[in-house]
């Protein structure tokens, strides 16, 4: 027991990361507004579609087209279809002030359940007079919104409830790369000592680092098919990560052409460190540096910013550490069956 | 420094006399050209780039992945004595390198003659090409003494080094589109500099790692 706290622990945190991760809900969130473009004028209407919202039983909604800090237009009217379905009617004024000769509004939708939800873009007014201003705006809104404080995921566009994926996707990968690191770290420990107890340790780290790969692979794929609409894309990301693969799968075919045992720890361990360093160029490096619609590279944003709230990080970070340690106790079982097969060879061929 | 150039010669003296080794590499050059040539019929731009990096992985393959190869176990005995690992270890690499970096020059010469005017970048051509050398030399000599000291067949170890390369290859396959005036970029410089960076830490682990594995 004093020795497999850390297997516990594991398999805690992983269950907190399912449940947290799967039952804490997503922020409202406004999903569409159609039309996109209209000219400026009187009873313009609009249909809205969001999401986890509860628009019927809200007593007190306000609709609002911000165009910018000084300029902010509430709806008129509007009408409620269903609990995440409306319309809103608006009279657009002709005088908006703006840089271009088409102005953008963000849409806010606010209540006293679901506090603000805003779609940045929703609306492009044209036939707009920008060199004149208008008196039908309401001025700052900001102490209006009801400020809701619960724990919900961030909705964003596109990623929706997908963004869940996060704990799995990319935790999966952050301790595949955990895993590769203890790996070499046993090879080079090999080399130091040449006891096998380390070969055996460093080729279950790999095996459960390669497995973790895959699953890596299918999890992103799942996520590609919902956000990029393909299960695979010529990007450079994914392109490289299959290489990566393929670097790996080439340690056990080494593995298993090689009969001699420390003949095979040796070239293995050695293989090993060569393909971590071929990894590091391949995934971290070249995909920064290319155009990419992978987040963190070509230019995108990806562990920072607005996109890894705190709700995020509460889940994300366990779900790094468990996965971990889970590959860690894997990795130490898979050895000890190999040691242990060792053995039995060993002595089947002094009797 | 003096040890370096004398394994070169000896390994040069060795090659020569064998001749028809040498002499095979560049015949396979010219008939992978003229088949490459011949499937196509004419070569544009992306064609002759691809067809160039293919036949150019190949011949590494075929030239520097045989460097440790099964003749080489008599050499063995004597470079074991005689030497020391590093100072072997820098010698290959750099006679593969030149023999690659000719064998790659040839290859251009060859795929030129069946569609002229390709290449409008000399110098960053013979950049890429090499650094491309020294590269799959650098991986090709290492893997080629895995498979020594492994005993095991060979066909493995094409495969398995084919993977360590690609970074490298990819980078080429950049570098080169430039060169033929495929794509404008105005970054390559950075591009070579990456290479580099990649070569160098190929360069620095087999550095690190051979004497252990050449001493087993």
């Amino acid at each position: 027991m004093k020795n497999n706290w850390w297997k516990i622990l594991s398999v805690l945190i992983l269950l907190y990361v399912l449940i947290a991760g799967m039952i804490i809900p997503l922020k409202p969130g406004i999903v569409d507004s159609s039309p996109k473009t209209v000219s400026a004028g009187h009873d313009k209407e609009l249909i809205i579609e969001t999401y986890n919202t509860h628009l019927n039983k809200a007593k007190n909604l306000n609709i609002y087209l911000k165009f910018d800090d000084d300029q902010i237009l509430a709806a008129k009217s509007g009408a409620i279809i269903s609990p995440n379905k409306m319309t809103a009617i608006f009279d657009i004024p002709i005088e908006i002030k703006s840089q271009t000769s088409i102005a953008d509004a963000t849409l806010i939708i606010d209540n006293e359940i679901d506090g603000p939800a805003l779609l940045p873009k929703a609306l492009f007014v044209k036939d707009i007079d920008n060199s004149q201003s208008s008196d039908v705006w309401v001025g700052d809104i900001r102490s209006k919104l009801h400020a809701i404080d619960n724990v919900a995921f961030p909705f964003r566009s596109v990623l929706h409830e997908t963004i869940r994926n996060t704990f799995f996707h990319v935790a999966i990968w952050m301790s595949m790369f955990a895993l590769l690191i203890i790996s070499v770290v046993c090879s080079i420990l090999f080399f130091k000592t040449k006891k096998l107890k380390y070969d055996f340790l460093s080729n279950g780290f790999t095996s459960v680092a390669i497995v973790f790969g895959l699953a890596g692979i299918a999890t992103g794929m799942i996520w590609a098919k919902y956000t990029w609409g393909a299960y695979w894309t010529s990007d450079i990301k994914l392109n490289m990560s299959a290489v990566t693969l393929l670097l790996y799968l080439g340690y056990w075919l080494l593995r298993a052409s090689i009969e001699d045992i420390d003949n095979r720890a040796r070239l293995s361990a050695m293989y090993n460190i060569f393909a971590l360093a071929a990894l590091v160029p391949l995934l971290i490096i070249i995909p920064r540096l290319t155009d990419s619609l992978h987040p963190g590279n070509g230019g995108n944003p990806a562990l920072g910013g607005e996109d890894l709230d705190n709700t995020l990080r509460m889940v994300f970070y366990p779900a790094i550490i468990g996965l971990t340690l889970l590959g860690l106790w894997i990795a130490n079982l898979y050895s000890r069956y190999l040691s242990i097969a060792n053995n039995i060879l060993e002595r089947e061929i002094d009797v | 420094m003096f040890k370096i150039l004398a394994i070169i010669k000896k390994e040069f003296i060795l090659d020569f006399r064998q001749i028809h080794l040498v002499l095979a590499l560049f015949l396979y050059v010219l008939t992978n050209s003229y088949i490459a040539y011949k499937t196509f019929n004419v070569l544009p731009k992306v064609t002759w780039g691809a067809i160039f990096l293919i036949i150019f992985l190949y011949v590494g393959l075929n030239s520097v992945l045989k460097s440790f190869g099964h003749r080489y176990g008599q050499r063995q005995l004597h470079y074991y004595s005689y030497y020391d690992p590093i100072d072997l270890f820098l010698a290959k690499v750099i006679y593969n390198f030149a023999l690659l970096f000719v064998l790659g020059i040839s290859l251009a010469l060859v795929l030129l003659l069946f569609s002229s005017n390709i290449i409008q970048d000399w110098s960053l051509f013979l950049i890429s090409v090499g650094m491309g050398a020294i590269g799959l030399s650098v991986v090709f000599s290492f893997v080629s003494l895995l498979s020594l000291k492994s005993n095991s067949n060979t066909t493995v170890f094409s495969v398995l080094a084919l993977p360590l390369v690609l970074p490298i290859l990819l980078l080429m396959l950049k570098i080169n589109a430039t060169a033929l005036g495929l794509i404008i970029d105005t970054s390559v410089g950075k591009d070579i500099l990456l290479l580099l960076a990649i070569i160098l830490l190929f360069f620095a682990l087999s550095i690190i790692l051979f004497p252990t594995l050449w001493k087993s």
